[in-house]
């Protein structure tokens, strides 16, 4: 196979559909940088409660002290200074499509969120820079009593449920990144989902970056009670620029009893933008809990989402794509914990690297002692596309249980001539039988997607390869 | 424990070893060994690396490799004062028979005598000496000793500024050594032993080398380095057999280097020690290369194992292989870490990476942490890692054949690690090895 062109690739990266922006006008814009002063502001700007102003600025001496990881991607360009930690646009937030301001609403039509899409699915929230713009519920999942809204809303209308669960997933003291998320964050879901109660639909949120040095600091929370369903699905793209921006949401779920909960994303920021985030479920006892997880953007990614099971027989898989072109580095992976027994976990992930792209699989797999008969299987498998793509698999399996069944399997290849060579022989063109290998080499993760995302999964990946084989 | 495990086995007293000039100086507070014979530039070579070891830092646990064995361990107090006291050379060397009575073996410690019987019976074609004697004769392999590139961390440094024992073992060119060559590595009882040691494989020869490791009661402990080269169109297969004392903390550290078209065959067998830290390196530098690692791991009692290995792929169109059983009971604790790592411009690599656990206690701990760094695009690299029990349908099976359960058990978990045991080429140390298998396993299982 000849070599993958990393010029052309290059080019249909420059010329990459989502790399438009708009100019927003921007209401108020902080001083650059964090100190105290600005996690006040943040807080007198929203009229939180007092304890969330103390948590906020408990979570900024976390912040300080926090070492950055020693491990993983290169963060060294990251400049906290540089960054603006609270974005505020100067659309009020809006009940109906139609008093959206036209610049943003521009900017969802390029984005290829479609009148009709606004019709099929179901509450579309919308989150522009730091602040959610437009937000729509259904009627039927009012009636049934589920809250959707967002997270500053939530704090606001919903104050005892927030408080009984919020950061008791994941602590400030968890990493540094998690800290500075808990002292600035803003935006972002909250999901309610009543006992027994079952959200056919799927609830979505669209994330966009759309100012220079822009932080993203949402933070999403969702808790399914007992015997409930729900599926969120998560999607980003960000425009292009040309320094870097910081992405850091934290995502908390708690699964009770009997419930399930699937948390789609699919990341697709700009090449410059570090997009380092903390997502993790509690799954009770027999309940069910998946990620669908996609990275395609970003110059920097670390992401583990990750599966506590503390309740007998419960559930978790994870499913991850990563997809690493020229100069980005996918440090994605999956963490499964097993604290209590006959608790089952699946990870399945697959990476491509392409250009001087890395991919990284990183994964923990934890028994606790008294976790018994549990079973865990892990399967990664990496495709390099180019001879100077890298690829890393850093699987930790620590089992401190007897009765635990653990299997961890990898394989790293590149294209199999003889498969190309196969469907050529059928009168494929080679970039088609190239494209066509790679759908099917993802297809695990891109058959459990809605259908519209699998759609635009493939058409991505499909426009990263464009001009860079054969 | 040792000699609970050796049970029936006859221990073979050389001669009364000569009393040898050793001494340990101090100067300036530096502790440097002489009495080998050495030159003053030797022995400045020494005093070099130890201020090295002095100025570098213990390796920390946020480093990957050392996070789940912590370096303390081994640069504890207690071994920093026992590295002031200097080994016993009245001291008889102690040759388990099962050595003597079937493969020619020599004894790596610097006080052992140049007219050991058993050396003398070599195989034609093998240069087997005692380190102290090649450096004490030869000047440019001692210099080559402290030259070697490869970066070096605080315990490299420790090692060559201290060790005593080792050997050093040729095969000539063209020469197949049809007997296995012995190379016995006893640890003197509460002393601190550092070695290093050098096989080298000259183009075309053939050998097969048993490294057995045993004694160190007494809280001994054990720093050890062995360098192998296998040069093109040789083979070398290599059976390192531990069975120290389970007081003793083993440091030890086998770095190879695979040639074009030569094979390395290692086999790590870990049964003694309460902690030991086992390092294999293998790289493989010319097109059609071969490295193999085998191991095994035994672990009772409070035993502590971190194997860490290496499958370096520094040339295209090599193959590693690598896979690794252990078997943890009582509260033992065991860390694999492998890694393949393919730097760019290796097409070609095929590499292969396996670890299987199996856990026999409600206090036992495993970690396993297979890795890949792959920076080539035309290779096959693939690994696999389990971590199971026992499991209640086997045990099931066997007792449905009358069986009873322990005896079930113990059937499932030996025939799990029989493989590697009989990958040992000499029949009788491969019989033994089995026995000791069966013991460790028997008190293993409730």
């Amino acid at each position: 196979m000849e070599n993958v062109n990393v010029n052309e690739l290059a080019k249909a990266k420059a010329e990459y559909r989502y790399g438009f922006f708009d100019e927003v006008e921007y209401e108020f814009k902080p001083k650059k940088g964090l100190d105290s002063e600005v996690v006040n502001m943040i807080s007198d700007i929203k009229g939180e409660p007092d304890w969330m102003r103390k948590f906020r600025l408990k979570a900024l001496e976390v912040f300080w002290k926090k070492p950055l990881p020693t491990w993983g991607a290169d963060l060294s360009a990251l400049n906290f200074d540089e960054i603006y930690y609270y974005l505020k646009p100067k659309a009020e937030r809006s009940r109906s499509w139609d008093d959206v301001p036209e610049k943003i609403r521009n900017t969802f039509e390029k984005l290829g969120i479609p009148e009709a899409e606004r019709k099929f699915l179901a509450g579309v929230e919308a989150q522009y820079d730091s602040e959610v713009v437009y937000s729509s519920i259904k009627t039927d999942l009012e009636r049934q009593g589920v809250i959707f809204m967002t997270t500053d809303e939530a704090l606001k209308h919903h104050p005892d449920i927030f408080k009984e669960y919020f950061g008791t997933v994941i602590p400030i003291e968890d990493n540094k990144f998690a800290a500075l998320n808990s002292a600035v964050w803003s935006g972002g879901s909250f999901i309610y989902v009543p006992p027994g109660v079952h959200v056919e639909i799927p609830l979505q949120a669209y994330f966009r970056i759309n100012s220079k040095h822009a932080g993203q600091f949402e933070r999403t929370l969702i808790i399914a009670d007992e015997g409930s369903f729900v599926q969120y699905v998560e999607g980003c793209t960000a425009p292009i620029y040309t320094t870097d921006a910081l992405h850091s949401a934290v995502v908390e779920i708690i699964v009770k009893k009997n419930a399930r909960v699937r948390y789609t994303t699919i990341q697709n920021w700009s090449t410059d933008v570090y997009n380092l985030v903390t997502k993790r479920a509690i799954a009770h006892e027999d309940a069910v809990m998946e990620w669908v997880d996609g990275n395609l953007g970003s110059k920097v990614t670390m992401k583990y989402p990750a599966v506590y099971m503390v309740g007998r027989g419960a559930r978790g898989e994870v499913l991850s794509i990563a997809f690493a072109g020229n100069g980005q580095h996918q440090d994605a992976g999956a963490k499964i914990v097993h604290a209590a027994p006959d608790t089952k976990g699946r990870i399945t992930s697959k990476s491509i690297s392409l250009g001087s792209g890395r991919a990284t699989y990183r994964g923990l797999v934890k028994a606790y002692p008294g976790a018994s008969s549990i079973k865990c299987n892990v399967e990664c498998d990496a495709l390099l596309l180019s001879p100077d793509a890298r690829t890393d698999t850093y699987p930790y399996i620590q089992v401190e249980e007897e009765y635990a069944q653990i299997g961890h399997e990898a394989r790293v290849s590149r294209l199999n001539d003889e498969q190309i060579f196969y469907l050529m022989s059928r009168g494929l063109p080679k970039e088609e039988a190239i494209a066509m290998i790679i759908s099917g080499f993802i297809e695990p993760i891109t058959k459990e997607l809605p259908l519209e995302y699998a759609v635009e999964l493939n058409r991505l990946i499909q426009l990263e390869m464009e001009g860079s084989v054969g | 424990m040792v000699d609970n495990l050796l049970g029936g086995v006859d221990l073979v007293k050389t001669d009364k070893v000569p009393k040898l000039e050793l001494g340990a100086i101090e100067t300036n507070g530096q502790l440097v060994t002489t009495g080998l014979g050495e030159s003053m530039g030797i022995l400045q070579l020494r005093r070099e690396a130890w201020e090295r070891y002095k100025a570098s830092s213990i390796p920390s646990m946020m480093d990957e490799a050392w996070r789940f064995t912590p370096g303390e361990l081994f640069l504890s107090d207690a071994m920093r004062n026992k590295l002031h006291t200097i080994y016993d050379a009245n001291e008889s060397v102690l040759i388990p028979s099962i050595l003597t009575s079937s493969i020619p073996v020599i004894s790596d410690l610097m006080c052992s005598c140049k007219e050991d019987h058993s050396v003398a019976n070599m195989p034609k074609g093998i240069d087997l000496r005692l380190i102290c004697d090649a450096i004490s004769t030869e000047d440019a392999f001692a210099e080559s000793i402290f030259s070697d590139p490869r970066p070096k961390d605080k315990f490299d440094h420790l090692i060559n500024s201290l060790f005593t024992d080792g050997v050093v073992f040729k095969a000539s060119k063209n020469i197949k050594v049809s007997s296995p060559v012995g190379i016995h590595s006893p640890i003197p009882a509460g002393q601190v032993k550092v070695g290093r040691s050098f096989l080298q494989l000259e183009e075309g020869s053939e050998s097969d080398c048993i490294f057995w490791i045993d004694g160190g009661s007494d809280d001994a402990y054990y720093f050890g380095w062995v360098t192998v080269d296998v040069l093109p169109n040789a083979h070398m297969k290599l059976t390192v057999f531990q069975m120290a004392d389970e007081t003793s903390s083993i440091l030890w550290r086998l770095r190879g280097r695979v040639y074009q078209d030569a094979s390395l065959i290692i086999n790590v067998i870990n049964f003694g020690g309460r902690v030991v830290r086992n390092e294999l390196n293998a790289e493989v530098l010319g097109k059609g290369a071969t490295a193999q690692l085998f191991g095994l791991t035994l672990g009772s009692g409070n035993q502590h194992f971190a194997i860490h290995t290496l499958q370096k792929h520094a040339s295209a169109r090599a193959t590693t292989r690598l896979r690794f059983k252990q078997v943890f009971t009582h509260q033992s604790k065991g860390v694999f870490d492998g890694l393949i790592y393919v730097p760019p411009g290796a097409p070609g690599t095929d590499a292969y990476q396996e670890n299987h656990n199996l856990i026999l206690s409600k206090d036992a701990k495993v970690n396993s942490i297979p890795r890949l760094e792959i920076n080539t695009d035309d290779v096959r690299c693939t690994h696999g890692a389990t971590v199971k029990y026992v499991l209640p349908n086997e045990v099931f099976y066997l007792r449905s054949r009358g069986l009873r359960e322990s005896v079930a058990k113990h059937l499932l978990v030996s025939s799990f690690l029989e493989e590697m045991t009989s990958k040992i080429t000499v029949e009788s140390i491969r019989d033994y090895a089995e026995r000791v298998l069966e013991d460790k396993v028997r008190g293993g299982i409730s």
